[in-house]
């Protein structure tokens, strides 16, 4: 992996793609706005052809970007080993079903005022170069354990779960996508469905929690002698 | 060579207590807090001996799931009486054993008393389950004992006694009660110990019992060196001022020290500023900086229990005295505010 001196920077705000622009600059970076392209494939291939790193707003609303996620570019350009950082405005509100659906490979998502900071951008490529040589370790570390689902409802056209995660709190239910559950799966779940899934237990935020493998979980052997 | 460490750890309203023999560790309950995961990944421990569930509440069990679905960690063997009550935490941990107990190979026993496990040692450290008996057992937790007194959860909690060659080191009450106590007692089992883990973090030990004599029976019967509640901060109103009020009182020649993982609203309702001290990192308390004493880490070794106390009544004993001038422990701290001032000066 390359050292990371290009970082392009793709946001459709011009002020906040400036602000971030400023301060790569002031951490001695050399970063470059991206345009957009043709296609999700076609914009990471142009990125990685061109930087060592990117930043990616999540909410690209305007012009070219309209139809794009930076939640899904950004988990498209760690896929391909390259460093990339997501930045969102509105982190509590996103990260439950846009930012959560991608989150397995995205290592950092930064705030949009932490992402102001030359040393926080600093050192969340270090975060995320770290995860793409050693793999998910410390808070992103996936444990297999038991999400006792709550509640299932829509929220916009997406259908979303509301779970306690054992290991994580057993008081706070944490929501995430039907998506994420496997396929064959996703019809039978409901209200106090027990799922089995692969999730960073050690994370302290909530935002941070991520989601891999959820599937249903079997039912308790009657003869285990704990009835 | 690793001596291997008793670590009593902050998690929160709940209990967690880890013995780390090298990468080898027993468990006596795991409540589902992230610091659990966190501590075992920190400590490099690669295989659980035993996990030992004292009873099923939540802030006791829930954390125990994860662990026990962990491949990369097998857990050897399981020790849990069943709950009657049928609740989804309990029920998940059913699911939880079994999945253990087929990729893993995990024995699953049924049953924690006084009788079961039989022999549990490791590196010299043995443990010893001191309550339930058999009896209390096969009443279950929807039944009543012999004695006619009706048995809950709490009534049944497990007392586990860590002794590391011959010492008395660690007494864990999880969230046993006045009729736990009282059939130790009845059955003269010797309850002393260095370190007592207060039952029920302070809190109400139910029925009418008055929670003031309780403390003081208890702590006279274990005169321990330190007594220590392990609580989250704001929850549940713990720990309750008459009990920690009795165990000061309990022992008049020698009054132990007190301390709580996290800084209890009862001695604070305020949050003191941060400052530098050499607390435990994986403590729950850390990051919203309402740690007390947080995560206490007593070394198997000569000294080590001297060690600690020493540490505690210095980072401890100087912040309590410094920054939570109402705290409950205060009276029991103020035997050694002159040597802190006589250090500082």
């Amino acid at each position: 992996m390359k050292p990371i001196k290009i970082v392009a920077v793709v946001d459709d705000d011009d002020q906040a793609a400036l602000t971030i622009i400023h301060a790569l600059e002031d951490g001695r970076f050399e970063p470059y706005r991206q345009e957009a392209a043709e296609s999700l494939a076609a914009l990471a291939d142009l990125i990685i052809q061109n930087s060592d790193a990117a930043v990616c707003d999540h909410r690209l609303r305007y012009g070219a970007f309209a139809d794009i996620s930076g939640a899904e570019l950004a988990a498209a350009l760690v896929e391909k080993r390259h460093p990339t950082i997501l930045v969102t405005q509105y982190l509590d509100q996103y990260a439950d079903i846009a930012i959560r659906t991608y989150r397995s490979n995205l290592p950092v998502v930064l705030r949009r005022e932490d992402a102001d900071e030359p040393e926080e951008l600093r050192a969340a490529f270090a975060r995320c170069v770290n995860e793409l040589r050693r793999g998910k370790v410390d808070d992103r570390k996936l444990h297999r354990t038991l999400l006792q689902v709550m509640d299932v409802s829509d929220v916009g056209d997406v259908r979303v779960i509301d779970a306690i995660v054992n290991g994580w709190n057993p008081k706070d239910t944490v929501r995430f996508p039907l998506s994420l559950v496997a396929a064959n799966d996703r019809g039978k779940v409901a209200r106090f469905s027990i799922l089995e899934a692969f999730t960073n237990v050690s994370a302290l935020e909530k935002v941070d929690l991520y989601f891999e493998n959820v599937k249903l979980a079997p039912e308790p052997e009657w003869d285990d002698g704990l009835r | 060579m690793d001596c291997g460490e008793i670590i009593i750890l902050d998690v929160g309203h709940g209990n967690c207590t880890i013995i780390k023999h090298g990468e080898e560790a027993i468990i006596i309950d795991a409540p589902g807090r992230p610091v659990v995961a966190k501590v075992l990944d920190d400590l490099k421990i690669k295989s659980i001996r035993a996990l030992l569930i004292s009873h099923a509440d939540s802030d006791h069990l829930s954390g125990a799931i994860p662990i026990l679905m962990n491949a990369d960690r097998p857990v050897q063997q399981v020790y849990v009486n069943p709950d009657k009550r049928k609740t989804d935490s309990w029920l998940q941990f059913r699911i939880a054993a079994g999945d253990a107990r087929k990729l893993q190979g995990t024995k699953v026993y049924p049953s924690l008393s006084i009788d079961s496990p039989q022999q549990l040692t490791i590196c010299g450290t043995t443990i010893h389950v001191l309550h339930p008996t058999p009896e209390i057992c096969l009443a279950t937790n929807e039944g009543a004992h012999i004695d006619g007194v009706r048995l809950d959860a709490n009534s049944m909690s497990a007392v586990v006694l860590i002794e590391h060659e011959g010492e008395r080191m660690c007494l864990l009450a999880a969230d046993s009660g006045r009729h736990s106590l009282n059939v130790m007692m009845g059955e003269k089992v010797d309850i002393s110990a260095h370190v007592l883990v207060f039952p029920h973090h302070g809190g109400h030990i139910g029925g009418a019992s008055d929670n003031k004599e309780f403390a003081k029976e208890l702590v006279s019967a274990v005169r321990p060196k330190l007594v220590l509640f392990s609580l989250g901060r704001g929850a549940h109103g713990t720990p309750r001022p008459e009990i920690v009020a009795g165990a000061r009182e309990a022992i008049a020649d020698s009054v132990p020290y007190i301390a709580c993982t996290q800084i209890s609203k009862n001695c604070s309702e305020a949050l003191p500023g941060k400052s530098e001290r050499p607390l435990v990192k994986n403590s729950e308390g850390l990051a919203k900086n309402h740690c007390c004493a947080g995560t206490i880490i007593l070394p198997l070794s000569r000294g080590g229990l001297e060690g600690i106390m020493t540490d505690l009544s210095d980072h401890h004993g100087k912040f309590v005295a410094s920054e939570v001038p109402n705290a409950l422990c205060r009276r029991q701290i103020a035997p050694v505010i002159p040597q802190i001032i006589a250090t500082t000066s």
